[in-house]
């Protein structure tokens, strides 16, 4: 039994052992919010009579979209797990496009919420950027889902795409309009150290999402940082222009 | 207990989760008030004290425990019974319970609609 154990945990680090289990529990702790209000309205659905057809169908639209917020989740913590060995290519890819893309996605989740999202780009040509395209794809959700969550009710959610070091690299930012984040998050994502269970400046989350989206972006040679402003925030992620353009 | 009259006030960031309580607990007869922060709590405590709190624990800017700091601050404030709906109940430090005046805990991840009632009439 005891050999079982040891060869079980052969070549992890204490370290990385710990780190390990601080991951599964802000993983754990991420996913009871969308898992307990999927189980209470399910409650609700099955036991009360007092639903009317319009709340049942609202009910159902609710938890149908908790279940997506709680799967996009899992396959992030998948996809991270395993960004080490995986092979991902890296293309060259329109930003513009593809927050269009995922701002259609999100509408229906949107609608829920009675919110709004909206794409802006400063640049009239074209722009290309370095990335994966699925990994970018879930860098830029995680934010907006932390927007919709964070942002007061009605406002809106904005993401803008513009370029930075003389159009060397090309940032795509998430605004949120809700409360400001705390100094010691955005110090946090600046020396790269998105530290889990330590986001307290939003304390809903254990900060598990903002650390997927590091790593992705890490994966991808970018970084992600965090822009406080009175009344709410910004999410960004940088990644290395595409110099294809260049060549035309 | 009469329910009718009973003011409950609910301090629910989830939007989702916030309806689904005040229906559950409007259904029973209470009068439901509900807001998603501890700023808009203190407001709405201000302008009619509610006979019951009935809080979450992990709230946006300040969080529950600063609400519950505040409420203790005010002669009238600080006898407000307090129900603690969360899903980190098991977090809270047995001897905060009496100092904050928290009468029943709610594991957001267990509880029943059936709960939720139940412990709104305890500590009515």
């Amino acid at each position: 039994m005891c050999a079982a154990n040891s060869s079980h945990y052969e070549g992890l680090s204490g370290d990385k052992i710990g780190g390990e289990i601080t991951s599964i529990i802000a993983a754990a702790h991420e996913l009871k919010a969308p898992l307990s209000l999927m189980r209470q309205l399910s409650l609700l659905l099955g036991e009360n009579s007092n639903i009317s057809e319009r709340e049942r169908i609202e009910l159902t639209r609710q938890i149908r979209l908790s279940s997506e917020k709680a799967l996009r989740l899992t396959s992030d913590l998948t996809k991270s797990a395993r960004l080490e060995d995986a092979m991902f290519s890296l293309e060259p890819i329109n930003p513009v496009e593809l927050c269009k893309d995922i701002a259609a996605e999100l509408k229906p989740l949107m609608d829920a919420h009675g919110r709004f999202i909206c794409v802006s780009s400063r640049k009239k040509h074209p722009l290309l950027l370095i990335a994966n395209r699925d990994l970018l794809r879930r860098i830029v959700t995680n934010f907006t889902d932390n927007a919709l969550h964070y942002g007061n009710p009605d406002s809106s959610i904005e993401i803008a795409i513009s370029t930075l070091n003389h159009g060397r690299t090309v940032r795509l930012s998430v605004r949120d309009f809700g409360p400001a984040l705390k100094s010691e998050l955005r110090r946090g994502i600046k020396q790269n150290e998105v530290a889990i269970n330590r986001m307290s400046g939003r304390p809903e989350s254990s900060g598990l999402g903002l650390y997927l989206a590091g790593k992705f972006a890490d994966a991808m040679n970018g970084r992600i940082g965090a822009i406080s402003h009175r009344d709410g925030a910004t999410f960004y992620v940088e990644l290395h222009a595409s110099k294809q353009l260049s060549f035309l | 207990m009469k329910t009718a009259g009973k003011k409950v006030l609910i301090v629910e960031d989830d939007k989702w989760f916030r309806d689904y309580l005040v229906k559950v607990i409007s259904e029973a007869g209470y009068e439901v008030r509900a807001v998603k922060s501890s700023y808009d709590a203190i407001e709405d405590i201000d302008d009619s004290m509610p006979d019951v709190i009935f809080l979450d624990l992990l709230l946006p800017g300040a969080n529950g425990i600063a609400l519950l700091n505040e409420l203790q601050t005010y002669s009238d404030t600080r006898v407000i019974p307090i129900v603690l709906c969360s899903s980190v109940v098991e977090t809270v430090p047995h001897e905060s319970l009496e100092k904050y005046h928290i009468k029943r805990t709610l594991d957001k991840t267990t509880m029943e609609p059936a709960d939720i009632l139940a412990s709104l009439k305890s500590v009515l």
